[in-house]
């Protein structure tokens, strides 16, 4: 049973699509989200990758945990994006009798002395902690109360082979003129402010290139009006959602993500699967993923430093090249799909041998 | 316990009255649904555990099903069936069974040919008010029957046509001639007349707006079957019988007998649409097969409606073969 309480299971939901079905030939996996209108579009996905799929209502917990010892899960899997999130869940699969494993997806970031005791009162029902990236592992190993974490680095299936035209057409795009893609929600986390904000000076030497943003989120509105503020409309583009990633990916000429913040960005992992250049903050997650010897890191919310090295990166062909290169043999190397399941795999397989090996996980 | 894994093709308002019933079955699980409504199929899936398919192939993918129900509009019969019986599997389908009675003719030999356990949701059969009924009647025969079915126009869009539906006679009153049949016996000739009102706030509605039918069963009694669609409430949905010293009214809720000692009418308890999947899954089981209509005999059912719905399109009436 993998479940999230999360309240917009972007990345996260896509992590336990991706583990559920990488895991489905050995386990009867069943993906849990709360039944509200983005829990179930991520459920629909779940379900379109052949998941069994369970809505839970917040409302009605104990509900969920009837239903948990009913079907006979063998263990729960509670993803959380920010550290506050999946507490009643954990505490749910303690009470139904199951062993509870939790994947932290991004750095410790609780600040408040309640929700920092709340956290580690909910670490006594916790069987055992993963965590996606190096980061993320050592940003909680750092805090006092806190559980050893293993470390299970994030790994997505390759994508599959875009069509470079669909989405330029789509935009009105000439060819060679240069597409810079970011797909992250709208929170201050991404922090797209200092994107916009490097444009003019971008556009200074390349006044073709085209932004393109892809996602929705509450910071939405406020982005878009700065992009108005500055007169950009004809050099950024927003996209809302979209389920057409390899098409996007395909028609980039280059990545950008301006995070403050990341656990280990699937976004990131999916522009390396497919060679596309990476102009990104140096970041824990964010460098994890892509090496501290990547050519186009910058400093965190630094627009001028940004728009330097988008420029860099759009000016050498060649580097922008050898770099996306190098990314792809990364991605090859260490961040796979089946490396991950099988890392989790083996740590189910402790938990279904351990004491309660009576509770099999079934073969669907 | 080992549970019964159900799937469902098709999961519309019927097939939520069945979800409902299913649910509470502690032998049953609800493996997968499949519906073209995607989020349909993924809103059931959802409060279940389950998984949810595009289409009836996918959900036939799964080999662990023991059984499945095909709760689609009238219109959509064939293909799920077909793929169900070559995966030698249970059903039970909704009424009516087709549109075309060569299709259900077809598909019923098929379901012979595979000894298939089937069953059709002719539900009123359930209910324990036609059980006292059945009971009464066998004494006192009855020798005149009148069926209702005096309603509203469902909301889908699917019902207003001919092509999709059926119509009335063929979707909705199968249901009392179904019962009529139930309870005395099967039909040898049919006459029918349909007429058709238009309606402003129907458009495109071309199924007959009124029908009636007249039928002669093999026992030698009569009968008369009115169906409407002009109302804009529920008015009377029921069978009325009629032997030496007795008139009995059924509806789906209650019975009364009048033997000449006041109207007393008991109201139905329990729920025939239980008792219905009840008995489905417990003969998918492999315990007493109780169902009460099976393919075969929901097919006679659907002769007679069919049967009901040519004779008004050509005038003449239709003779049934009695040994059918
Ligand atoms: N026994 C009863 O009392 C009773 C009551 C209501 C309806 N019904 C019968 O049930 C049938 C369905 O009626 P409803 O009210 O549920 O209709 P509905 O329109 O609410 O639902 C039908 C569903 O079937 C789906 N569907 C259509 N073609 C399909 C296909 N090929 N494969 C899978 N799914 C498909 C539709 O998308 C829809 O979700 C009708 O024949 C109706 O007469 C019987």
């Amino acid at each position: 049973m993998l479940a999230t309480d999360s309240l917009e299971p972007s990345g996260l939901g896509e992590h336990m699509i991706v583990l559920g079905q990488s895991l489905v030939h050995q386990y009867d996996i069943v993906i849990a989200c709360q039944n509200d209108e983005n829990g179930i579009a991520f459920l629909a996905r779940a379900a379109k990758a052949g998941l069994r799929i369970i809505a839970f209502s917040l409302d009605d917990l104990p509900g969920f945990g009837r239903w948990l010892k009913a079907a006979g899960a063998a263990f729960l899997h509670v993803h959380a994006g920010i550290g506050w999130e999946g507490h009643e869940l954990v505490r749910l699969g303690k009470a139904a009798g199951l062993p509870v494993l939790r994947t932290e997806h991004l750095p410790y970031l609780l600040t408040s002395p309640v929700q920092q005791a709340e956290y580690a009162a909910m670490l006594l029902s916790v069987d055992r902690v993963i965590g996606v990236s190096q980061g993320v592992a050592e940003s909680y190993a750092a805090r006092p109360n806190t559980a050893r974490m293993k470390m299970i680095a994030n790994g997505i299936a390759t994508p599959s082979c875009g069509n470079r035209q669909a989405v330029r057409s789509e935009l009105g795009l000439r060819d060679d003129a240069p597409l810079l893609l970011t797909v992250a929600r709208f929170t201050q986390q991404k922090d797209h402010a200092s994107l916009v904000a490097a444009v003019p000076q971008v556009l200074l030497q390349h006044p073709d290139a085209r932004f393109v943003f892809v996602g929705d989120g509450p910071e939405q509105d406020r982005i878009e009006q700065m992009v108005r503020e500055q007169g950009l409309e004809q050099s950024v583009t927003f996209l809302g959602r979209r389920f057409d990633v390899p098409d996007l990916l395909a028609a980039a000429d280059i990545f950008v993500l301006p995070s403050l913040f990341e656990g280990l960005p699937l976004v990131l992992l999916e522009a390396m699967a497919v060679g596309l250049p990476i102009v990104a903050t140096a970041i824990d997650g964010t460098v994890e993923a892509i090496g501290k010897d990547h050519p186009f890191l910058v400093t965190p919310g630094d627009p001028m430093l940004l728009a330097s090295i988008i420029g860099i990166a759009l000016g050498d062909r060649e580097a922008a090249k050898a770099a996306g290169d190098a990314g792809k043999t990364r991605f090859i190397h260490q961040f796979q799909a089946d490396r991950m399941a099988m890392q989790t795999a083996a740590l189910y397989a402790g938990f279904l041998a351990g004491p309660s090996h009576t509770l099999q996980a079934r073969n669907s | 316990m080992s549970k019964t894994r159900i799937g469902f093709i098709g999961v519309g308002g019927i097939a939520q009255r069945h979800l409902g019933v299913l649910e509470s079955l502690p032998d049953v699980e609800l493996a997968g649904f499949a519906d073209p409504d995607f989020n349909r199929a993924v809103d059931a899936a959802s409060r279940y555990g389950a998984k949810a398919y595009g289409d009836h192939d996918g959900l036939l993918g799964d080999t662990s099903l023991d059984a499945v129900y095909i709760c689609i509009p009238p219109f959509a019969h064939g293909a799920a069936e077909r793929a169900v019986i070559a995966r030698g599997l249970p059903f039970f389908v909704e009424k009516p069974i087709s549109l075309e009675l060569s299709l259900a003719e077809t598909l019923a030999s098929e379901v012979a040919a595979a000894g298939l356990i089937t069953a059709v949701g002719y539900h009123w059969r359930y209910l324990d008010t036609v059980d006292e009924a059945k009971r009464i009647l066998a004494d006192r025969p009855a020798q005149m029957l009148s069926g209702y079915w005096l309603d509203q126009t469902p909301p889908p869009q699917w019902w207003w046509h001919a092509d999709k539906s059926g119509g009335q006679m063929v979707e909705q009153t199968t249901h009392i001639l179904d019962l009529a049949r139930y309870l005395v016996g099967d039909v040898v000739s049919v006459y029918g007349l349909a007429g058709h009102t238009q309606r402003p706030d129907f458009p495109g509605l071309d199924v007959p707006t009124v029908s009636t039918a007249s039928l002669k069963f093999s026992s030698g009694a009569i009968a008369n079957f009115s169906s409407t669609c002009l109302l804009r409430w529920g008015h009377r949905v029921g069978l009325h019988l009629f032997g030496d010293g007795i008139a009995m009214e059924l509806t789906d809720h209650d019975i009364m007998v009048d033997i000449g000692a006041g109207r007393p009418v008991r109201h139905a308890e329990g729920d025939p649409v239980w008792r219905e999947d009840r008995d489905f899954i417990d003969a998918v089981r492999g315990e007493t097969n109780r169902i009460r209509c099976s393919y075969g005999e929901a097919l006679k059912t659907h002769r007679v409606a069919l049967a009901i719905t040519e004779s008004a399109r050509t005038g003449q009436a239709v003779f049934l073969q009695a040994a059918e």
